[in-house]
């Protein structure tokens, strides 16, 4: 009896617990819309403030309707960028708002951490570049992450080092550290240079793959030794990394790639050949996509077709050809 | 050439479902002298082109119901429309995406995230062009 | 007493221990969703997503739709799949050897064209007639297979997938605009150890649909769509998180889930011979992992949300629980030694052991728990204090559950806007335990004769509510 009683308190206490919620989502919503009013009678303000430069003065706006201004404006610095979030940057600093962030990034609390981390990155203003990379080193992941991406956000070259240790030492997910170095570009090149030789494999390709991304023809020259790497994965990458380059110098290497003994990374090899062009590939190429296993021989097809269309016509009609060549055939006809 | 002495203002459609962009991009060029139409997907770009010719598009290449692409090649289709200069909003990453706008019929692209200043003089140029 | 009633007291007694360590077993599983939803919903501001949809990093998706007679939504559904958030995936449509137009409207909608598509070998299936590939899309293919059931052609989907991870979802569902940035957003982050993730499924009955999306989020009228409404909500924000914490999800549901294509290939893609695919995709998943002590995850992503049509009427939504329950038997069957099986972790240890001792024994508890106490009472042979109290915590416990689980849906996703919604979804809690919960037990006990009889064939039921909510209170 007294376990039926108490499920059916239990069962009176949920009741009311979700009534309770009912009354309070009908208050939330009123907020809600009172803060998109809020919103749209600040967004002609904010859109002047970062649009045009003859309105120097920022409206002196209090409470609610300052943090309403904050959040456009910061939402506006991911859609920008040029002088407009230059002006952004100015606004933030000016309002006091950068610097309480750079405190909370102090906080004891670890949301107002995580909080001040990711917010700073929408505010446009190099001088808390310091207080992140200080965070950087948080005892908490959400933290560290937040910060890398704000890093990236404000394209802080002095994040570069950072934030490759921190992918380095799992301190971070290395895809987001990885966009954040994306964001800084070319300066980071070199550092990931210097990381084409880190004994770990992973960490190889880790580079060559974001140099693939934001090098330019100049860096490619690091890049061809990586070709006959001790690991598939890393000669996977850097042949990826030379075809999104462009660079020539790796042509014949790459042509070679074509005869290793892992299947993706020959796939690997004939789609770069394909980025880069020249028929002196072609030869090669047909023979993978004749005849090699499904991923290299299709990435062939596919390359060949790039290369030298007219020739997959011809060779997809013929009785070898395999099924790769007669679709990369089919595809080039749409 | 500037917009602001020839007497009927030329008119851009502007496409986006994202509002913000949507608003500053339509702040920037009706501030430029435009008159601006806003559609906030494919289905209503196509529809406003159809309703009053402009003389740019501007075009976000992620849409609900036809996406950027589709849009560009309906305008093609149209001999209303057939001339109508597009320029695509592209956030995407992807190596093939500005060929493919292209291949659509675009005329140039512009990165999100974009500086206003650059799109409009852009415009400008493709108009100027004309 | 006679020997006869003891035995039928025993028995009682029994069913209702049962019954009080499963609701045990439910409140520790809501507890632990409670205190998850405290910890990650103040994060869902800062996840990045807008940083991973910027990224070239993020790595391809081929979203896999299996198709049959789906002529009049699957333009919309496609149109909307390739309008998603996401930076780089394609949308492969596998026509199941539909007998409407459904190759047809797809090949004038997206201007296709048969191409001599390439496809793996890898996982067997039935013939592929043709493909097609469209013009203005380059990132949707449609496949042509003679008839073979949706898991066959979501293998042939496999097969010709071209990005590392894919996506099986159903025709009839609709994802969320950036339910596929965050589905995968774990496998951005960890990318050396998940290997799937399943995301939340909700009824979509009554929710105002326009092009593929979700515009407005209503219930319907039909009662049974309300309550299942409730089931998945339960299922879903409740028990996949808990289960999920405690690093024992042995189910992504087949109406959404992210997977590994290559591990996929390893395995043999989906088991065509049951009608449990999904759950028996996630144990071999799991079983092949442990075997070889490679390190994994398989993760629940709460907002990641897909969107599915349950069935409204009640010979459907029998002859679906029915499937269920034989599926469920299919893969325990191919998987008992997992059972108990200390070798396989919390998935042996506690998943298995809960399908097979609570999600597949229940229904015999539940009714004839319920009916031999009953007549116990009305004989004399138990005390009214005692039937009271298994009548209490069967409703009542049902009742604290439910409304846990309403409870965190309003506080950590407040789908339902509408107050009535949430007003009517609150009196189901009580309403299911009358009729629903007994005519549910009922199919499922009915499942048990199915798998005696050896039933294979899929049954004629309408390609409706594939999700299954599964872990449900009895």
């Amino acid at each position: 009896m007294t376990l039926a009683a108490g499920v059916l308190v239990l069962a009176l206490a949920g009741v009311v617990l979700v009534l309770v919620l009912i009354v309070d989502r009908g208050r939330a919503r009123a907020r809600v819309d009172r803060l998109r009013e809020v919103a749209d009678r600040l967004r002609p303000a904010a859109i002047d403030l970062v649009d045009d430069p003859e309105v120097a003065e920022a409206p002196v706006l209090t409470g609610t309707e300052a943090r309403v201004f904050a959040e456009l404006l910061a939402h506006y610095s991911r859609l920008l960028r040029g002088e407009a979030e230059d002006r952004i940057g100015a606004y933030f600093e000016a309002s006091g708002a950068v610097d309480h962030m750079r405190r909370q990034l102090r906080s004891r609390r670890v949301r107002r951490r995580v909080q001040a981390a990711f917010e700073l990155g929408d505010m446009a203003s190099q001088r808390s570049v310091p207080d992140l990379l200080h965070a950087m080193a948080d005892r908490s992941l959400d933290v560290r992450a937040a910060a890398a991406r704000s890093l990236g956000r404000l394209g802080a070259t002095a994040a570069v080092e950072p934030l490759i240790d921190a992918a380095i030492g799992q301190r971070v997910p290395r895809s987001v550290a990885g966009a954040a170095l994306l964001e800084i570009g070319a300066p980071a090149v070199p550092d990931l240079l210097k990381l084409l030789d880190h004994p770990d494999p992973r960490f190889r390709s880790y580079a060559l793959d974001l140099v693939g991304l934001v090098g330019s023809a100049t860096d490619a020259d690091a890049l061809p030794a990586r070709l006959r790497d001790p690991s598939s994965e890393v000669r996977a990458t850097a042949a990826a990394a030379i075809g999104r380059l462009g660079a020539a110098t790796g042509r014949d290497a790459l042509i070679v790639l074509l005869e290793d003994r892992v299947p993706f990374v020959r796939a690997a090899a004939a789609t770069a050949l394909g980025q880069i062009g020249g028929r002196s590939a072609t030869t090669a190429l047909l023979e993978v996509a004749r005849h090699d296993v499904f991923d290299p021989a299709s990435e062939a097809a596919r390359a060949l077709a790039r290369i030298d269309p007219e020739l997959v016509f011809t060779v997809a009609e013929e009785p070898d050809a395999g099924p790769h060549l007669r679709e990369a055939a089919d595809r080039l006809d749409l | 050439m500037s917009a602001e002495d020839s007497a009927p203002k030329q008119v851009i459609l502007i496409a986006d479902d994202d509002e913000d962009i949507l608003q500053l991009v339509a702040f920037r060029l009706e501030r430029s002298g435009y008159t601006v139409i806003k559609a906030r997907d494919g289905e209503e770009a196509i529809e406003a082109a159809r309703k009053q010719v402009p003389d740019l598009a501007v075009l976000d290449v992620r849409m609900p119901k036809f996406d950027g692409f589709e849009v560009t090649r309906a305008l093609r289709a149209d001999e209303a429309t057939k001339r109508v200069p597009v320029i695509l909003l592209t956030a995407k990453v992807q190596d093939g995406d500005v060929q493919r706008g292209f291949d659509a019929g675009a005329d140039d692209y512009v990165r999100k995230p974009f500086s206003p200043q650059e799109l409009r003089s852009r415009v400008q140029a493709i108009l100027g062009r004309r | 007493m006679n020997p006869v009633e003891v035995a039928l007291v025993a028995f009682s007694v029994v069913s209702f221990v049962y019954f009080v360590a499963l609701d045990i077993l439910y409140l520790l599983l809501t507890g632990l969703a409670w205190n998850d939803l405290r910890q990650s919903l103040w994060r869902r501001r800062y996840l990045g997503l807008d940083e991973a949809f910027a990224s070239p990093l993020t790595p391809g998706i081929s979203l896999l739709i299996p198709a049959y007679n789906e002529e009049a939504g699957i333009v919309e559904s496609v149109r909307s799949l390739l309008a998603l958030r996401y930076p780089k995936h394609e949308v492969v449509v596998v026509n199941d050897g539909s007998t409407d137009g459904t190759i047809a409207a797809l090949v004038k909608a997206f201007d296709m064209v048969p191409v001599r598509q390439a496809v793996r070998e890898g996982i067997a299936t039935a013939t592929i007639r043709v493909a097609y590939a469209s013009r203005p899309h380059p990132n949707l293919l449609v496949l042509d297979k003679e008839n073979a059931g949706r898991s066959d052609a979501v293998n042939a989907g496999v097969n010709a997938a071209r990005y590392p991870y894919v996506c099986m979802i159903d025709a009839d569902s609709l994802l969320e605009h950036d339910a596929l940035l965050r589905i995968a957003k774990p496998l951005l982050d960890d990318p050396e150890n998940v290997i799937a993730a399943g995301g939340t499924v909700r009824a979509a009955n009554g929710c105002r649909i326009d092009h593929g999306q979700v515009l407005d989020v209503r219930l319907g009228k039909s009662r049974l769509a309300t309550i299942q409404t409730l089931e998945y909500i339960r299922a879903f924000l409740v028990s996949r998180i808990g289960w999920s914490r405690l690093r024992a999800l042995g189910l992504i549901s087949g109406a959404f889930g992210i997977y590994d294509r290559a591990l996929l290939q390893t395995v043999g893609g989906l088991w065509t011979d049951t009608v449990g695919e999904d759950l028996e995709l996630t144990l071999r998943l799991h079983r092949h992992l442990r075997d070889r002590g490679e390190p994994y995850k398989v993760v629940f992503v709460d907002d990641a949300v897909c969107w599915t049509e349950v069935p409204e009427d009640l010979a459907t939504l029998g002859k679906q629980r029915r499937r269920w329950q034989r599926g469920l038997f299919e893969s325990l069957r191919r998987h008992r030694v997992m059972i108990g099986n200390p070798k396989y972790g919390p998935i042996g240890l506690v998943a298995a052991v809960y399908f097979a001792v609570f999600e597949f024994l229940s229904p015999l508890f539940a009714l004839l728990g319920l009916g031999v106490s009953v007549v116990l009472w009305a004989i004399g042979a138990v005390s009214t204090g005692y039937i009271a109290s298994f009548l209490a915590v069967s409703v009542g416990m049902g009742v604290v559950l439910s409304t846990a689980a309403l409870a965190i849906e309003l506080i950590g996703y407040g789908r339902y806007e509408r107050r009535r919604d949430v007003g009517r979804l609150l009196s189901y809690t009580v309403i299911e335990s009358f009729g629903f919960h007994q005519l549910h037990n009922w199919w499922r006990f009915m499942g048990y004769f199915d798998i005696f009889r050896g039933k294979t064939e899929w049954g004629e039921q309408k390609r409706k509510g594939l999700a299954r909510p599964a872990d449900e209170t009895p």
